[in-house]
């Protein structure tokens, strides 16, 4: 495909006097030190002098740049300064991101009219963490911000015929389109189809409503490759409606999940995470709830679960219908079960019983619609009171699946005469078996409207830049239907439209996208004093009182079971979306394809995640390049042994492999949409796996060498055996922590402290910051390592350097499979600077580049570095960075190049400067050869004191929220004031689960961890430790 | 053994200052035993010079011990002193900084650095106050004018007894020195200033 | 001087590496007289070097080109140009500083602690030994400075008063380093060229052309052998040696609390100190050898540099051997008698990881090789001998590359636990520093007094008193019994 090189980029200018040349500017110019008095330094003593010019070298010291100029920015000079608005002091705007016909409620700081961080809005139902004060966004949401500024979004209209295709722009386009769309509204939109993805968006449903009726023979398409409408077919038959569930985690005190990844995956996942996470916390109370999940594949929510159960598909489905069968949901001939089947769903069945109203079954949204029946119908026999139903909406539309099937029928049979694609990218990621490229081909006039320039944009007459969620007006709805208005945080960058803005051009409407969205609202907000609630609806970003009303209609009975024959033969493979690249609209961003795997800790590719008894059997070892045929169909994918991952299931993540991606995403990966047809859109059996006999270089954060025996015993000990503690990991089950409640405690090596200095000082003054880490509440999901990547500007450094152990994230998630491969435990260790009182890595430091500062910091000092990397190798926690390259400056996908300038040039030349737009004005971006680490979000803490101070307020627990703390959707990470004895973080520290790991080395960390304790049923509860197994001993 | 050579009257071509006698011995033995009748002639302003240090000299010339020893002290005690201060000063005093909890005057932790100031100190002191002591660097010298006094270096002894000592009278010394054993006398000339 | 002649030609061609404590074995053979020794040596500097010279220089040339353009793409691209990586911050860059450090101790210990116990046998070689001395600390000293992310900042590690009022960090182990090792080379340097100058004052007196004439005549500084200056020179020179003595034991002590005061399990040992120093002595034996063997083969220095030195040094080689070996011993013994998990793990994993060979290499190269100079047949065997220290070079590189990489791969929390390859840059810049360090040691073949004639001559029969007078001078001597070379040595008569 052939991409016309883009024009050379804008002019940037410092000011508009510059730009106008005036000549008061010249002169200006000419005279440089206006208002420069030279008497004054002749008149200056040489002391004075010196200590003149020492404070402007020092000065410029702060800075990387030196005493060079800043790095130039666009700068957007106002008219007319607007009132409220403080230059450099970040202000917040609460808007909504729709994915896949979700909308996530989202508050966006903008810096001077710049948005560079994405977080959670915490007054939508759907994003705030229990307990309401902060708001959740995933690691998609927050990574948003980077596609934003990626240089690679598409900057102009491209017009396409065959091979040819050139730059145009939105006049010629709005001049054709208008010609086209005539002649279309006079033949009432008679061969007129357009595809859309999945929108919750009552202004796109508003347009949608106007299109058809101005063109009542239109086609109207939606598709997305990750679908829900199983569910609305299971609920149609299971309660004679379209209905969406909504999970009330925090009533359930049992609940059981079939191949549901409702903590990762779901598209409510972060209220369930909140939830969930509430009832875990409350382990010191023993008010645990207790999780069984029975899946097939290895998911988030897996890792969490306190009993789980590796299935294969069709093993899941028999496991419901027994379940069902055993509540009397469901009647029909018995399901023959394995053992282990059997005592989950006697262990299940007890505990659901027992529960009664405060349990609840929920099933994956890609299992059959009968899953979904099941499910409605054994909720409604426990009357569960932990589940409520509101009305899907768009009841009137066909399945995604059968949608693109009949639109490709059409275009295949030449009746569309004008296609029109709003989003998506249907030639990447539709159903294989389609062949939705060939028949686009056809069509005469197709149009598409996308972020990018990608594979379907390539197949159709014309592409059109479109506006990023954070340039343009728009709205959805949260998965309980609540609505919420996207506002824009900045002019589009590349002059992109909305779907809403293009629609309006196209049906000759002469409207921006605010009022749409205003003539929208006016059905949804109250009429009389619409201007008030609009500016509420901005400001608080959300309406709640329109939440969709709850309904819970009357079970239908459902037909009996009937066993299927499911045939074992071959591997089952299992589709499921990436954990970072989605389905594949993130493959662009750095951010998220950096982003270990939560599960693999795999980065830059997916692969295919396989059983180690499988992979024993198949003589396959990691990394080994496998060829996965099904239906005459294959792909050539890189094996990687999942702990825990189900014999004889294949997980192949969807997402990768994308071949007009941009720069950064273009042949990431494989692309393992080919496998997946119409049909099988989740799961296909009878796969054949064959070795090809090549290696592929797997880039893994951890475990990266694989281990030899003495390292796994090492390990081991450390980790401790499936639901004990080890050295650096404690927990226990619920049963054991009440028995033995200081059990955090026990076996701790070195207990003695013998401190030769006496400190200094107490580093208490005026505060003393601390952290703490609930191991119980952890569920792994990463959105803290992306959300503390976004916040400090740390930057991506590409394949080849995770291959070669230089990842630069400040934070990771520490995973540890504990117990056999086949049916491991995992803990998950939030793992980052531990700010040591007697910190290791300061007193190696030559040059004093990283201190303690006296409210107990562990400060890094970055223009004072030199780079000796000996406060890496004396962590023992090794969460220091070193900036091996310039990653900012290198390309990811590329090596490394020689620098011929002044290194601390490199900076300001050679990074992108639409790529600088991203970075965090209050943290600075670290040169090569400086050596970086948590800071505990120093410059929060400053803005938070100085703020209190400057208001001569005393500061408040909470008014400090460090970036991975305000993402978590669990609340697991608590930061605060040890001073203060009621803050939240010290009420942790003296909670008797916390320990610090590490601390028989006298590091004294003021990171405190509370260990895991685990809610099994006594049926899989792990046998109490034998004595005082010490793993050194 | 050659007569001394002196050069016949009147065929001096320029007026030469004498700086004194210049005589060559062949072997370790012969130049200790000549030092000896030189030293108890009370010759005060004479030297011995030799391609390696003869054991015995000192003894045979009557040389007093260097102070170069006590100025290495000092040097050692000034080195010393330095390290602890500048450790002090940056680390406790002028920029004071909290590292690891320790001190900020963590006085284990700064000795090496002491240590090696001492020792630095020390060696350069005995370096130059060697070289300052036997006035070195000294590229001119009448002693570097005679031929035969290249072998100094090499195989040959040689004592001379200069001028200016006041028991230097001329024949006399000559006699002296070839009576010692000396293979080859030579006067010491050089240009009028 | 008849005596000496017959002397000469009794000791000719005699065997010197008597082990009859009666007999005094002759230091210089040949028959030599001042004059034979002047000659040997100073013609060296004279003569057109031989075609091996040349051959030689140009391949240290080569590699020390090497090592400019690995230097250079380094500093314009960054350290990451390197293997280095996290949790393995530190590698090649600081093996090869270890092991030049290491190399560099041989030197300083021949002048001064050989000087100061009387050794006499030290004089023919120690010239050698401390040129390589000072060179192997130039290769040392290049290795600290680069390998920091920001070389062009390095000279922040000196406490020179700076525009951001900033000073350098006194606690750190690694500014230890900057004062031990800038200390040593300083002191080092002034060893050497002090104990040249009567030297370089014979070049000068021999010198033919102005340029030799000048160049020499002002190193030479006008040395005119002065008995007031040569008591003056011998006390400097002693007082020298007296301070080399604790400097150079305290320099490698200090190069080892880089690792020994640090957290990291395998490096934190208190054994470190006396067993760093040791493997030093080790090593730098094994290169002194190493660059003696061919030397005096190549410049007829065999009567100089005779088989007994090189025994000798063989020894000493065999003796700092053992006390490495026994070091290994007692890490192991310590790390299980500490019961400390993390400490076992990392000696098990140095033995049995995935990194093993270079442990089992390290064995083999400084344990299992020395034992051959158990015997005589060994030590007196130039081929054995120079095979061996070969051995003992690559294993105590392999030393230091175990203790600072192995150690490094598996730490504490498995999560990072790494691994290790090297780039071609870090090997280029290995053997670039041998290009640095050879190019160097040839050139001061060529140009430099690479004996010390007037130490040698000090020890031979000549330079003493025959008839000492009086008893105060007996006291003085410097041989105990002058008469030995009136005594035949053994297998010295047809």
């Amino acid at each position: 495909m052939d991409k016309p090189t883009p024009q050379t980029g804008k002019q940037y200018w410092r000011s508009l006097e510059v730009l106008a040349e005036t000549p008061q500017v010249r002169q200006l110019i000419e005279q440089e030190f206006a208002g420069y008095d030279p008497a004054a330094i002749q008149s200056m003593s040489r002391r004075g002098f010196m200590k003149v010019m020492g404070a402007s070298m020092a000065l410029a010291g702060l800075t990387l740049s030196g005493c060079r100029r800043w790095p130039e920015q666009r700068l957007a000079p106002y008219s007319a300064a607007p009132s409220n608005r403080i230059p450099g002091v970040p202000e917040q705007y609460a808007t909504v991101m729709d994915v896949g016909g979700v909308a996530m409620g989202l508050l966006v700081s903008s810096h001077d009219g710049r948005p560079v961080k994405v977080e959670g809005n915490p007054s939508h139902p759907f994003a705030r963490t229990f307990g309401g004060r902060l708001g959740a966004a995933d690691a998609m949401a927050q990574a948003s911000v980077l596609e934003l500024y990626d240089p690679d979004r598409s900057r102009q209209v491209v017009q396409r015929d065959g091979q040819q295709s050139q730059y145009s722009d939105w006049e010629k386009f709005s001049a054709a389109a208008a010609a086209a769309f005539a002649t279309l509204g006079k033949a009432q939109g008679q061969g007129l189809a357009i595809l859309s993805e999945a929108s919750s968006s009552p202004s796109v449903a508003d347009m949608k409503r106007r299109l058809l009726a101005a063109m009542p023979q239109a086609q109207w398409y939606e598709y997305e490759p990750m679908s829900s409408d199983n569910r609305r077919q299971g609920t149609r038959q299971a309660a004679g409606r379209e209905l969406r569930d909504i999970l009330h985690l925090t009533d359930a005190d049992v609940v059981v999940l079939l191949d549901a990844d409702i903590l990762a995956s779901h598209p409510a996942h972060l209220r369930y995470a909140a939830d969930w996470a509430a009832r875990r916390r409350q382990a010191d109370q023993g008010n645990m709830n207790r999780v069984y999940i029975a899946e097939s594949r290895f998911s988030v929510t897996g890792m969490a679960a306190d009993r789980r159960l590796a299935l294969r598909p069709a093993r899941v489905m028999a496991l419901l219908e027994a379940l069902a069968q055993r509540l009397g949901a469901v009647g029909g001939e018995a399901v023959s079960l394995s053992d282990e089947e059997r005592k989950f769903v006697d262990a299940s069945v007890a505990d659901l019983h027992a529960a009664g109203k405060r349990a609840v079954v929920a099933v994956g949204e890609h299992l059959s619609p009968r899953a979904h029946a099941l499910a409605y119908a054994i909720n409604s026999a426990l009357h569960s009171g932990a589940v409520r139903y509101v009305a899907e909406p768009g009841v009137d539309r066909p399945s995604h699946v059968a949608a693109i099937t009949e639109l490709t029928r059409q275009m295949a049979q030449r009746q569309v005469k004008t296609l029109l694609i709003l989003g998506g990218n249907p030639a990447y990621d539709g159903p294989a078996d389609l062949e939705f490229s060939k028949a686009l081909g056809t069509v005469p006039l197709s149009i598409h409207l996308s972020h990018y320039d990608n594979e379907t944009s390539a197949l159709c007459r014309w592409h059109l830049p479109r506006a990023h969620y954070l340039e343009c007006w728009g709205d959805g709805r949260a998965w309980d239907l609540t609505p919420s208005v996207a506002q824009p945080l900045i002019q589009p960058l590349f002059g992109g439209k909305s779907v809403i803005e293009l629609l309006a051009l196209l049906m000759g409407e002469a409207l921006d996208g605010e009022q749409i969205v205003r003539r929208t609202w006016q059905s949804i907000l109250a009429k009389d004093d619409f201007e008030k609630a609009w500016r509420r609806v901005l400001h608080d970003g959300v309406l709640r009182e329109a939440a969709g009303a709850y309904v819970q209609p009357q079970a239908v009975q459902q037909s009996p079971t009937r066993s299927a024959a499911s045939s074992l033969a071959g591997f089952d493979l299992r589709f499921a979306a990436d954990y970072r690249t989605y389905d594949g609209r993130w493959a662009n961003n750095g951010w998220l394809q950096e982003l270990p795997d939560p599960l693999t800790k795999l980065t830059w590719d997916n692969a295919a995640l396989l059983a180690p008894a499988d992979a024993q059997s198949l003589g396959v070892s990691q990394g080994d390049l496998l060829r996965i045929s099904v239906g005459g169909r294959s792909i050539d994918i890189a094996a990687c042994l999942l702990p825990g991952q189900p014999a004889g299931v294949i997980t192949l993540p969807l997402g990768y492999g994308r071949w007009a991606s941009g720069s950064v995403g273009t042949k990431v990966g494989v692309n393992t949409y080919p496998l997946r047809t119409g049909q099988d859109m989740h799961y296909v059996g009878g796969a054949t796996v064959k070795r090809t006999g090549r290696v592929y270089p797997l880039a893994l954060t951890q475990d990266h060498h694989l281990l030899n025996d003495v390292g796994k015993q090492a390990r081991d000990a450390r980790i401790g055996s499936k639901g004990q503690s080890g050295l650096i990991i404690r927990e226990t089950t619920l049963d054991q922590y009440k028995a033995d409640p200081k059990f955090a405690h026990r076996d701790v090596h070195g207990g003695v402290h013998l401190q030769l200095f006496e400190p200094p000082r107490k580093f208490n003054d005026p505060h003393a910051w601390g952290m703490a880490i609930d191991m119980s509440s952890c569920i792994g999901c990463s959105g803290c390592v992306v959300a503390c990547q976004a916040e400090n500007n740390v930057p991506v450094v590409g394949k080849d350097q995770v291959l070669a152990g230089r990842e630069m994230h400040w934070l990771r998630v520490d995973r540890y499979f504990k117990g056999e491969p086949a049916d491991p435990a995992v803990v998950n260790q939030v793992m980052l600077c531990q700010h040591c009182e007697t910190a290791p890595c300061e007193q190696v430091c030559p040059v004093a580049a990283t201190v303690h500062d006296t409210e107990g910091l562990n400060t890094m000092v970055y223009n004072r570095c030199i780079g000796t990397r000996y406060c890496s190798n004396n962590c023992p926690y090794k969460v220091r960075r070193f900036n091996y390259f310039d990653f900012h400056a290198k390309d990811p996908r590329g090596g490394a190049k020689p620098w011929p300038g002044l290194p601390d040039t490199q900076q300001r030349q050679a990074i992108d400067q639409i790529k600088q737009m991203v970075f965090n004005p209050e943290v600075t971006v670290r040169m090569r050869g400086v050596m970086e680490k948590c800071t505990y979000c120093v410059q929060r803490i400053r803005a938070a004191t100085s703020e209190r101070r400057i208001a001569g307020q005393k500061l408040m627990d909470g008014d400090v929220v460090t970036a991975c703390q305000q993402a978590c959707p669990t609340q697991a990470i608590v930061f605060g004031d040890l001073n203060d004895p009621n803050s939240a973080v010290s009420q942790l520290h003296r909670n008797q689960r916390a320990y610090g790991v590490l601390e028989e080395l006298n590091t004294q960390p003021r990171t405190k961890y509370l260990a895991r304790i685990t809610n099994p049923d006594p049926g899989s509860a792990p046998a109490p430790k034998p004595g005082k197994d010490h793993g050194g001993h | 053994m050659s007569a001394p050579s002196y050069p016949a009257a009147g065929a001096v071509p320029a007026p030469r200052v004498l700086v004194g006698l210049l005589a060559e011995f062949e072997d370790v033995d012969g130049v200790v035993s000549a030092a000896k009748c030189v030293r108890d002639a009370g010759f005060q302003r004479w030297d011995v010079h030799s391609p390696f240090p003869i054991h015995g000299i000192d003894r045979a010339m009557g040389i007093r011990a260097t102070v170069l020893p006590w100025l290495v002290l000092g040097g050692g005690v000034a080195g010393v002193s330095a390290g602890l201060l500048v450790a002090w000063y940056a680390n406790a005093f002028d920029y004071p900084l909290y590292v690891s909890g320790k001190p900020l005057m963590s006085l284990p932790a700064f000795i090496p650095v002491i240590f090696e100031l001492g020792v630095l100190l020390a060696a350069l002191t005995a370096v130059f106050g060697m070289l300052g002591l036997n006035r070195l660097p000294m590229l001119h010298n009448p002693l570097f004018h005679s031929e035969r006094f290249r072998r100094v270096t090499n195989d040959r002894f040689f004592i001379v007894i200069e001028a200016t000592d006041p028991l230097f009278a001329e024949p006399a010394v000559a006699e002296l020195l070839l009576s010692a054993g000396a293979v080859h006398v030579e006067r010491m000339e050089t240009e009028e200033d | 001087m008849a005596t000496v002649d017959t002397v000469s030609q009794q000791v000719d061609r005699v065997d010197n590496t008597t082990d009859d404590p009666t007999v005094r074995a002759p230091l210089v053979l040949g028959g030599k007289d001042f004059t034979a020794v002047t000659e040997t040596v100073a013609s060296i500097a004279q003569r057109k070097p031989p075609l091996a010279w040349y051959i030689a220089f140009g391949i240290s040339l080569a590699l020390l080109g090497l090592l400019g353009a690995c230097l250079a793409y380094l500093v314009s691209t960054g350290v990451g140009v390197w293997g280095n990586n996290q949790p393995v911050a530190w590698a090649f860059d600081i093996v090869n500083f270890v092991f030049w450090v290491g190399i560099g101790h041989a030197g300083t210990l021949i002048s001064a602690i050989l000087f100061l116990l009387r050794q006499n046998w030290r004089t023919s070689i120690n010239r050698f030994a401390e040129a390589m001395t000072i060179f192997a600390v130039v290769c040392a000293g290049l290795f600290p400075a680069i390998h920091v992310g920001r070389p062009w900042l390095a000279y922040w590690l000196f406490p020179i008063p700076n525009q951001m009022g900033m000073w350098p960090q006194f606690r750190s182990p690694l500014l230890w380093d900057v004062f031990a090792v800038s200390t040593y080379a300083t002191v080092s340097l002034l060893f050497w060229y002090v104990g040249m100058l009567p030297d370089l004052a014979t070049l000068r007196d021999r010198a033919v052309g102005k340029v030799r004439q000048i160049v020499y005549g002002v190193l030479a500084l006008g040395w005119n052998g002065s008995s007031r200056h040569w008591h003056r020179f011998e006390r400097a020179y002693l007082l020298l040696a007296a301070l080399a003595t604790p400097l150079v034991l305290s320099v490698h002590s200090v190069v080892s609390f880089d690792f020994a005061t640090s957290q990291v399990a395998g490096w934190h040992t208190t054994l470190f100190p006396p067993y760093f120093v040791a493997g030093a002595v080790f090593g730098g034996f094994a290169m002194v050898i190493t660059l003696a063997v061919p030397a005096r083969q190549l410049f007829g220095l065999k009567d100089l540099i005779t088989l007994r030195h090189l025994e000798n040094m063989c020894k000493v080689l065999l003796g700092t051997g053992l006390i490495v070996a026994y070091a290994y011993g007692t890490e192991l013994f310590i790390a299980w008698y500490s019961g400390a998990h993390y400490e076992r793990f990392a000696f098990i994993n140095r033995f049995r990881g995935p990194m093993a060979w270079s442990a089992w290499l390290m064995v083999l190269c400084n344990v299992v090789a020395p034992q051959l100079l158990w015997f005589k047949k060994a030590r007196t065997n130039v081929w054995v001998m120079l095979v061996v220290a070969m051995f003992v070079n690559v294993g105590m590189w392999f030393e230091r590359f175990v203790i600072i990489v192995t150690s490094l791969t598996r730490d504490y929390l498995p999560s990072s636990w790494g691994g290790y390859s090297p780039t071609w840059v870090d090997l280029g810049m290995l053997a670039g520093s041998f290009g640095l360090f050879f190019t160097l040691f040839l050139l001061f073949l060529r140009f430099g007094p690479v004996v010390a004639m007037a130490e040698v001559k000090t020890v031979m029969p000549q330079a003493h008193l025959k008839h000492p007078t009086t008893a105060d001078e007996r006291k003085f001597d410097y041989q105990p019994d002058e008469h030995h070379h009136h005594r035949p040595a053994r297998g010295g008569h047809p």
